[in-house]
Order: C-alpha cells, then sequence, then structure tokens
C-alpha cells in the first residue's frame, strides 16, 4: 500500500519525464530534413568570407604566437639582463680607476711645477708615474680581458709589489707594438686567474 | 542478492548495447571523413531527436531549436576531419550542441517567445497527467496545457548552466560522467548545479509536486 503510494506521488524528476513525450510532427522533420539540406550545400557553395578566413588565420597564428613570443621575450630579458651586468661590471672597474687616476695626478699636479728636483725625487716622481700608469693599463687590460695575464712575480721590498706578465696589442694601445711586459699588480692575488708569484730581477722585466 | 544480480545483468546489456553504438558511430563517422555523404545522413536521422529534445528544452522554442541543430550538424559536418575519436561521437555533437545553444541563448537574452510541443500521452507521462487531474480535480487537457506552461516557465527561470544540467540528467538521462564530459566541468560541479536545480524547480513548482 505504501509502495502504491509512492508511485502515486508527483515529484520533480516525474514531472520533468513528461518533457521527453513533448516531441513534434512528423511534418515538422520532414521540413527540418530539407532546411538542412538547403543550409548545407550553401555552407559547401559558400566561400568563406575574407573576415572569416583573417579569424582563421589569426587562430592558427595565436597558436604559435604565445610560446614563440614568450620565449623571444624571455631570451631578450636575459639578453638584456646579461648586457647589464657587463655593463655594470666594466663601468665600477673604470670608476675606480677613474677615480684612482685623478687622485694620484691631483697629488703631482698639486706640487710646484717649477721647483728643482733631486735625483731621489725625481726617481720617487718616475716611480709614481710609472706606478700609475702601468696600473691603469693593467687594470684596463684585466677587467677588459683577464686571460691575457701569463704569470705574476712580485718584488722583495719591504713594501711588497705585486707584478703580473700582461699581454697587450697594438689594438690596445696604439704606441706599442704587439708583445708582453710585467705590470704592477693593483689587483689582489686572489682576485687575478693565474698568479705565480716569483722574485722580481731587473733583468726579467720587459719594459 | 538475487536483485543485485539482476542489477548487474542489466548494467551489462546497457554497457554492451552503448558499445555497440559507439561502434556503430566510429563506422559511420570513418565513412564520412572518407567522403561518404550518405552516412552522414544516417547520423542526422539517429541524433536529430535527442538534440532537439535537449535544444528545445533549453530555448523553449520550436523554431530557434530547429534552426540550432540545423547549425549544430553543419558545423558537425564541416569539423568532421578534425574529429579524432578521443571521446565518443555523441559526446562531441552534444558538446557542439550545447555550446552553440548557450551562446544562442546569451544573444538573445531579452528575445523571449515560447511555443509549446504536443506531448504524446503515453506510459509515465499517462500515469502522472491522471494522478495530477484527479488531484486538481481537472479535466486532464486543461491541466497538462498548463503545467506545461508551468514547466517550460519553471526551467527557463533557471540559469542556463543549470538548465542545462537538469535536462541532460533528468530528460536526456545521460550520466554525471557523460555530462561533465560535455559541459567541461568537474563531475561534482554537475552533481552541485542538479542539487541547487533541483531545488529551485521543486520551489517554481510547488503546486504540481507532492511535498
Amino acid at each position: 500500500m505504501p509502495k502504491l503510494q509512492e508511485q502515486k506521488q508527483v515529484t520533480v524528476e516525474k514531472l520533468l519525464e513528461l518533457k521527453k513525450f513533448e516531441r513534434p510532427s512528423s511534418e515538422f522533420w520532414t521540413r527540418f530534413e530539407n532546411d538542412l539540406q538547403v543550409k548545407r550545400l550553401q555552407a559547401l557553395v559558400e566561400k568563406p568570407s575574407w573576415l572569416d578566413r583573417l579569424r582563421a588565420a589569426l587562430r592558427y597564428t595565436m597558436i604559435w604566437a604565445v610560446p614563440v613570443g614568450g620565449a623571444a621575450a624571455l631570451a631578450f630579458a636575459l639578453w638584456v639582463h646579461s648586457g647589464e651586468l657587463k655593463w655594470l661590471q666594466g663601468g665600477t672597474a673604470n670608476s675606480e680607476l677613474t677615480a684612482r687616476t685623478m687622485s694620484e695626478s691631483g697629488q703631482l699636479a698639486s706640487q710646484d711645477p717649477l721647483r728643482e728636483l733631486t735625483d731621489a725625487a725625481l726617481a720617487r716622481e718616475e716611480s709614481a708615474l710609472l706606478r700609475l700608469e702601468t696600473s691603469v693599463q693593467s687594470a684596463n687590460l684585466a677587467s677588459a680581458s683577464p686571460q691575457f695575464i701569463m704569470d705574476a712575480l712580485s718584488s722583495e721590498d719591504s713594501q711588497p709589489t705585486h707584478f703580473r706578465r700582461v699581454m697587450y696589442s697594438s689594438d690596445f694601445s696604439a704606441d706599442r707594438d704587439k708583445g708582453s711586459r710585467y705590470v704592477a699588480d693593483p689587483i689582489p692575488a686572489s682576485r687575478g686567474a693565474v698568479v705565480q708569484p716569483a722574485v722580481f730581477t731587473s733583468s726579467s722585466r720587459n719594459f | 542478492m538475487a536483485f543485485s544480480r539482476t542489477v548487474q545483468v542489466d548494467a551489462g546489456v546497457n554497457e554492451a548495447a552503448e558499445t555497440r553504438e559507439a561502434d556503430r558511430d566510429a563506422e559511420l563517422v570513418a565513412r564520412v571523413q572518407n567522403g561518404d555523404v550518405r552516412a552522414y545522413d544516417e547520423l542526422v536521422v539517429k541524433y536529430r531527436e535527442r538534440l532537439f529534445a535537449i535544444v528545445y528544452n533549453m530555448t523553449s522554442n520550436r523554431e530557434d531549436a530547429a534552426d540550432i541543430i540545423q547549425d549544430v550538424f553543419i558545423k558537425a559536418f564541416s569539423s568532421i576531419t578534425r574529429f579524432k575519436g578521443n571521446s565518443a561521437f555523441f559526446t562531441w555533437l552534444y558538446r557542439i550542441a550545447v555550446n552553440t545553444t548557450l551562446s544562442h541563448l546569451k544573444k538573445n537574452r531579452l528575445r523571449r517567445f515560447f511555443s509549446l510541443e504536443t506531448i504524446q500521452e503515453e506510459g509515465a507521462s499517462a500515469e502522472v497527467l491522471e494522478t495530477l487531474a484527479a488531484k486538481h480535480k481537472t479535466e486532464k487537457g486543461a491541466l497538462l496545457g498548463e503545467l506545461q506552461e508551468k514547466l517550460n516557465d519553471a526551467l527557463q527561470k533557471l540559469s542556463p548552466k543549470h538548465r542545462t544540467v537538469v535536462i541532460l540528467f533528468e530528460i536526456e538521462g545521460l550520466s554525471h560522467q557523460e555530462i561533465s564530459a560535455i559541459m567541461g566541468c568537474s563531475v561534482g560541479t554537475v552533481r552541485s548545479r542538479l542539487h541547487y536545480a533541483k531545488q529551485q524547480l521543486q520551489a517554481y513548482l510547488k503546486d504540481f509536486v507532492d511535498s
């Protein structure tokens, strides 16, 4: 009895089932068939408009545009970033060097240019100038291309000075031929490429 | 024990029938892909009524439904070479139909002309109508028109996505998995939409439904 009552109950599901029995007449399907045939033929005959062709082409291009564009943007960003780093490193080295050069030449220029120099003073002046010049060159070379440093020497003075053998060419300094020379090392030994401390002798100098 | 075995046997029979259907569809699709247009006509005749049930109940308009189904069949025909058989053909066709109908509803959301189809009084529908007529003490014919209007109205009050889920599950009899494949959403979303939609329908149709 309760089962029968349950069967007689009207639920949302049972009402929706009624929709299954809503069917069009056979004339509807005949007309539908004819219309479909006409539309299908039209679709076969009709050439796609330029807008449709453009849309299709863009759709196809967009499939590749996103990954390729993304990869290109990434490569460009990496290239810019690495270039910026190099520029910053070069810029830092040059600016440090310029500051040092300016301060040392300022010290020399502040002295009276007309005063008589003793031999010892002259030697000191020359030595200072030489150190300045060599340090500028070696720093330039070291910052530009550290692989040019072949080996290194150090003096036996109470204030030890490190020297490095540096290859140079006419590309770097127009007034000298290709060859190598030892220059005072402004860079601490730990920063050099291959530093081999050796006893400094005047015969090994190659200025 | 005997009941569960019967259910298992029924499920097995249904599964075998579905596999046969899928194989037949795949064969017809392969023929169409090789240039046999007549094979496509077979597919049209096979699926037009099922598609009509979905689209008509989504739009509640017979003429719109006819136009949409024709568009669906043309779209499917022109892109059948791209159908790789990763899903069943009917899933693919239903997906085209649902998407076309949803975009039609979006475009014409302000235009609402309802039309009613004749309900074939047979089986379950006759039983429900008799029960309702007895309950409301009215004639079956008069009740039918009113009920149809109320049903259409209630369905149209649902959002298009909720309506689609209800139609595919309750009217088309598809499983949650099949609906999720057609609508491109999870099974959980299908279940929750169905639950919410039924609650809404229960409220809209409270005059006809036993609480």
